[in-house]
C-alpha cells in the first residue's frame, strides 16, 4: 500500500456518499481499496505509481502510456462494472436496481411470456423496456422486455442435465460427460460473450445505455439455452422434423436477440440533445447484430447441440 | 469434448499474445520506413487525436485496445522478469498443483454424486 498524505483525503472524499448511507467503516475501507484502482484520481496517480513500484522509477512517457492503457482497458471492461460490483457487495441483500438481485426478480408469468417471446418473436410489437422513476428500468417481473438472469442460470443446469438424459436414452451415459459438457458449454458461453462485448465495444461509442454492461449481455447470451432445450424435444429419429424445428428455433432466436438488443441500445439516445448518434453507427451495429444473431448463433448452437 | 474451458484459455492466451507481439514500426504504422512489410495504419501514432480528446470511431477504438493490451502485458512481463528463477518456478508449481487439485475435485465430486 502506498503511503501518500493526500491519499486518505481523496479516498474519504469519494466515499462520502457511501459513508452517509450508514454502512460504517468497513465499506469505506473497501471503497478506498477500489478507489486505488480507478484511474480518475487526478494529479496524484503518478506519485502513487512511483511509490508502489519502489526501486523502479518510470519516466513520464511510460506513466502516460500506462494510464492511457488502463483507461482504455477500463472502458473495455466497463467502468460501471467495477462500481456495480462494489455496490453489489455492499447491498447484497437488498433488491435494489443496480445489483444482480434486480435481474432475479421474476415471476411465473414473466418466464412463460419470455419463453413465448423467444420461440415466437414475430408476434411482439413493442420491444422497449419500461423506464423507472429513478433513471433506470423496471425489474423483470413487471416488464417482459427486461433481461433477467434466472432463465440463463436455470437453462444452463437444465441443458446439461437434459443433454445427459438424451445420452442415457441412447444407452451411452457416462458420468464424466457431465463434467465435459459443463466445461464445453461454459467455454462456448464465454466465447460468445467475448465476441458480443468486443463487437459492441468497437462499434458503439460511449453509450449510457445499460445494455452494454456485462451483466445484461450475459442475460442475452444465456437465452440461447431455451431454443437448445426446446430442440431436444423433437426426436432424432424423424430427421427432417428435427432439422426443421432446429432451423425455426434458431431463426426465431436470432430475431429475438436482434430486436431486443437493438431497440434498447439506441432507446434513450433520442432524448438527450447533446448526444446524437450517427446513422452510420446504427447501420454498422445493425449489420453486426444481424450476422451475430443469425449466422454466428446458428453455428454456435449447431456446434453445441 | 474437444473444446472446453482449458482450450478456451489457450485460445484467449494465444490471441492476446498475438496482439502483444505486433510490431508497431513494421506492421501497424501507416508510413513505414522499411517497405518490405504491409502497413496497416493501426499504430498509436498514426491517427491519434489531440491529447485529452477521445475519438470514437471503430478504428481508434481498435488502436486503443491494441495499445492497452501491449502496455498492460509489458508491465506484467516486466514484473515476471524481476523474479528470481526459483521464485518463478515455485509460483508455476503452485499454479499447476492448484489446477490439478481443482480438476480432480470436479471429477471426484461428480463421480460421487452420480453413484450415490
Amino acid at each position: 500500500m502506498s503511503y501518500n498524505p493526500y491519499y486518505s483525503e481523496i479516498g474519504s472524499d469519494s466515499n462520502v456518499g457511501m459513508a452517509a448511507a450508514g454502512k460504517g467503516k468497513n465499506i469505506s475501507a473497501t471503497g478506498k481499496q477500489y478507489g486505488m484502482q480507478q484511474p480518475s484520481l487526478g494529479p496524484q496517480t503518478p506519485q502513487q505509481q512511483q511509490q508502489q513500484n519502489g526501486s523502479y522509477l518510470p519516466s513520464a512517457s511510460t506513466n502516460m502510456a500506462f494510464q492511457f492503457g488502463q483507461t482504455a482497458f477500463n472502458q473495455f471492461v466497463g467502468q460501471e462494472n467495477i462500481s456495480q460490483f462494489q455496490e453489489t457487495m455492499s447491498k447484497a441483500t437488498g433488491a435494489t436496481n443496480s445489483s444482480v438481485a434486480h435481474y432475479f426478480q421474476v415471476s411465473n408469468s414473466y418466464v412463460f411470456h419470455k419463453f413465448k417471446l423467444i420461440t415466437v418473436p414475430f408476434l411482439q410489437k413493442n420491444w422497449q423496456r419500461i423506464p423507472d422513476s429513478s433513471n433506470s428500468f423496471q425489474p423483470p417481473r413487471i416488464d417482459v422486455n427486461s433481461p433477467d438472469l434466472y432463465i440463463p442460470v436455470m437453462g444452463l443446469v437444465t441443458y446439461i442435465l437434459a443433454w445427459n438424459v438424451t445420452q442415457g436414452l441412447n444407452g451411452s451415459f457416462d458420468p464424466e460427460n457431465l463434467y465435459f459438457k459443463l466445461s464445453s458449454t461454459l467455454a462456448f458461453f464465454l466465447l460468445d460473450l467475448i465476441i458480443l462485448r468486443l463487437g459492441l465495444y468497437l462499434l458503439v461509442s460511449n453509450t449510457t445505455s445499460p445494455v452494454t454492461s456485462l451483466v445484461e449481455l450475459t442475460c442475452y447470451v444465456g437465452y440461447k439455452f431455451v431454443p437448445l432445450i426446446f430442440s431436444m424435444f423433437f426426436p432424432a429419429s424423424f430427421i427432417w422434423l428435427n432439422r426443421l424445428a432446429k432451423l425455426y428455433l434458431f431463426v426465431a432466436f436470432g430475431v429475438f436477440l436482434l430486436r431486443s438488443i437493438k431497440f434498447n441500445l439506441f432507446a434513450d439516445m433520442g432524448n438527450s440533445a447533446d448526444f446524437s448518434f450517427k446513422k452510420g453507427t446504427v447501420k454498422k451495429v445493425n449489420y453486426f447484430l444481424f450476422v451475430y444473431g443469425f449466422f454466428w448463433q446458428s453455428v454456435l448452437m449447431w456446434l453445441m447441440g | 469434448m474437444i473444446f472446453g474451458l482449458g482450450r478456451l484459455f489457450y485460445v484467449v492466451l494465444l490471441l492476446i499474445n498475438s496482439i502483444a507481439v505486433l510490431s508497431e514500426e513494421r506492421f501497424l504504422r501507416r508510413k513505414t520506413t522499411t517497405h518490405h512489410y504491409l502497413p496497416v495504419g493501426l499504430g498509436s501514432q498514426s491517427n491519434q487525436a489531440v491529447f485529452g480528446q477521445q475519438e470514437n470511431t471503430t478504428k481508434s477504438k481498435l488502436v486503443q485496445l491494441i495499445g492497452a493490451v501491449q502496455t498492460l502485458l509489458r508491465k506484467i512481463v516486466r514484473n515476471i522478469n524481476n523474479l528470481y528463477w526459483w521464485q518463478f518456478r515455485f509460483i508455476m508449481m503452485l499454479v499447476v498443483l492448484l489446477i490439478t487439485i481443482i480438476k480432480q475435485l470436479f471429477k471426484v465430486s461428480i463421480n460421487v454424486l452420480s453413484t450415490s
